[in-house]
């Protein structure tokens, strides 16, 4: 999905020549790069974040989110993944396996098993420690950032200060910023790719970067 | 077989030139930007940073619009059977199983090295073994868990459909035979390993490897391929090299393959003691691996009908001309038979002279319907040994070796 997007940017750079383009990008409203069809996210529910977080990188969710596994496949899987270079400590393996099969789980005969009722309310428990509104608090929770990003350290990305460092200050800055949350992309800081979130509205992206900008 | 000769890798070339270029410009178009740092999510595609290899819809470019995608990350697609009537599979149409990202190597500097139990240490480039006896064959390669959602329970893996997660396209290489001798191989060999470059986005996910057994890889059909129907390999099939190991699982042929080594035992690693292995003896189905698991290797007999394709409509007095592959691992192919009854009887399909060692064989069967409605045709193929397609196969938890009878239906209208 982030590709697709991604050839149909470059295609309009090469098109349109370095001018426009430069029009373009300073004029473009966050969400104008929206993809057709988002990529779904897991359901909400305790361990939801942390699922997200863990298993994104390398993996849309619907690997999982078709599924519908035994706790012992979904634990076996999940050690498989582990051995596959996954980035899941030994404390987060029950949350992970607790999440997966209560929400794409199915019993040991066969049958399926019903969504636990009023999960959605469950959900969110995350927050990072730097203070910030509750409405950013539940976005950076909600697309599972501070899986990835930490305040003023790297992680498996770049910390929120570094990101406000490079593109704050800078012209087109906020769209580009915005763009890459929405979008996922690789390349700015290594080659790890950043998942695409897809979901993410423009309220939430818009609160989203305000906030990471004024990490500085 | 022709012993025909190796094209030059043009395509190859013209991929990297034109990525180049493409390049060139969005750095002419970053400093029309005021020379800002580039970005954007063009860029962040750039073929600069390797470990991201080449995005998908670069990839999905090249294929017909047929092409499933069942995953993006990995990348993994096929086309089902309606749309595989071919007598050779187009590239267009080749079904993608990556496991990482797929790499995008310079064939110029690339380089396979040969090591381990063998007398001289080698290092081969692309032209290298274009100096070699370089052939054609055409040859099957199925993923092992293609038509795994057949299964019940659904095991977790690839959501390949009933059929499409195979083709049976030309391949253009060198016998890995030929590369061993040159390079000796001493006492003690027992298997073969091959290694690709292809990375995943984090630099704690392991590369991918297996290895097959010395006999395997002597014999002259498995080779190491440059080219697929007379054209060099496409980057997501494996360019500028791979290996591929007829009628085996898919996962014994490695693309982007950078390393042969010669071993005194099995390979050790995820993609061998975790992956592509089955119960020793068949186990209920939902229950976990057993202690006994080996690891899968040639394909059991299978077949497709790839005609006509499902829920087709035909007049009473039309007739149906039922059309269809057949192919297995390490045998050949004895009889297909067909039945419009749902198995109470079966008559038997013609079949076509038999082509390549490792090829598919068309089957056909020219069906006059006696009466009107909706109706089925089920192809059941047995091979020399006297194999023949089980309705159900034994169920295994990672879902492998599909080849349950094919079933299509139609309508016959009064």
């Amino acid at each position: 999905m982030l590709q697709r997007s991604a050839t149909r940017w470059a295609r309009t750079l090469t098109v349109l020549g370095p001018m426009l383009t430069a029009v373009l990008l300073a004029s473009a409203p966050i969400g104008a790069q929206a993809p057709a069809t988002p990529e779904p996210t897991l359901a909400p529910g305790p361990g939801m974040e942390l699922t997200m977080q863990r298993c994104v990188i390398c993996h849309e969710a619907q690997h999982i989110t078709r599924s519908r596994l035994t706790r012992a496949e979904w634990l076996e899987n999940t050690e498989l993944m582990i051995k596959r270079g996954a980035p899941v400590a030994a404390n987060e393996i029950a949350p992970i396996v607790d999440y997966l099969f209560a929400y794409y789980g199915r019993n040991d005969d066969g049958s399926a098993r019903p969504r636990p009722a009023g999960a959605a309310a469950a959900a969110s428990t995350t927050a990072p420690s730097a203070g910030g509104s509750r409405d950013v608090q539940t976005v950076l929770a909600t697309y599972g950032c501070t899986g990835c990003h930490a305040v003023d350290r790297k992680m498996v990305g770049p910390s929120f200060k570094e990101v406000a460092h490079r593109f704050g200050s800078e012209a087109g800055g906020t769209e580009r910023v915005a763009r890459r949350i929405r979008e996922g992309g690789a390349g700015a800081w290594g080659s790890i790719p950043m998942p695409p979130h897809p979901a993410i509205n423009d309220d939430e992206l818009r609160a989203l970067v305000t906030w990471v900008f004024a990490q500085r | 077989m022709d012993q025909t000769p190796a094209r030059p890798g043009a395509t190859l070339e013209r991929l990297h030139a034109s990525r180049r270029e493409f390049l060139t410009r969005i750095a002419q178009a970053s400093a029309a930007l005021g020379g800002s740092a580039i970005a954007g999510s063009a860029v962040a595609q750039a073929p600069a940073d390797a470990g991201a290899g080449i995005p998908n819809a670069a990839i999905m470019a090249g294929k017909d619009s047929v092409l499933a995608i069942h995953s993006e990350r990995p990348l993994t697609a096929s086309v089902p059977a309606e749309h595989h009537n071919f007598l050779v599979t187009p590239t267009r149409r080749m079904f993608v199983r990556n496991n990482l990202n797929t790499p995008d190597i310079d064939a110029s500097k690339h380089v396979l090295t040969v090591r381990g139990l063998v007398d001289r240490e080698l290092t081969l480039t692309l032209d290298d073994l274009r100096k070699m006896n370089v052939w054609e064959q055409q040859a099957m390669l199925e993923c092992a868990g293609s038509g795994r959602t057949a299964f019940r329970p659904t095991p977790r893996g690839t959501t390949w459909s009933e059929t499409g997660g195979m083709g049976c396209p030309k391949w253009t290489g060198v016998s890995l035979a030929e590369i061993l001798r040159m390079a000796g191989v001493r006492n003690g060999a027992v298997h073969v390993a091959f290694f690709g470059v292809d990375r995943g986005p984090l630099p704690t996910i392991p590369p991918v490897v297996r290895s097959i057994p010395m006999a395997k890889a002597m014999e002259r059909h498995t080779m190491i391929a440059t080219g697929m129907n007379g054209e060099t390999l496409t980057p997501v099939h494996g360019a500028p090299m791979r290996s591929m190991v007829p009628g085996w699982v898919g996962s014994a042929s490695i693309k982007w393959v950078t390393a042969i080594e010669v071993l005194p035992a099995p390979f050790k690693g995820t993609y061998m003691d975790d992956s592509y292995r089955i119960p020793g003896t068949p186990i209920s189905p939902g229950d976990k691996m057993p202690a006994d698991a080996i690891s899968t290797e040639d394909w059991p007999v299978k077949s497709m009908i790839t005609f006509p394709g499902p829920n087709a409509r035909y007049r009473r007095g039309q007739v149906v001309p039922i059309e269809g592959r057949a192919w297995v691992g390490e045998s050949s192919i004895r009889r297909v038979d067909l039945s419009f009854d749902e198995g109470v009887t079966w008559q038997r399909a013609s079949l076509d002279r038999r082509g390549d060692r490792y090829a598919w064989r068309r089957f056909s069967l020219d069906y006059f319907p006696e009466k009107s409605g909706y109706q089925t045709v089920l192809a059941r193929a047995t091979d020399d040994r006297g194999n023949a397609q089980p309705f159900l196969p034994a169920w295994n938890p990672l879902g492998y070796y599909w080849n349950g009878v094919h079933r299509v239906g139609f309508t016959v209208e009064a």
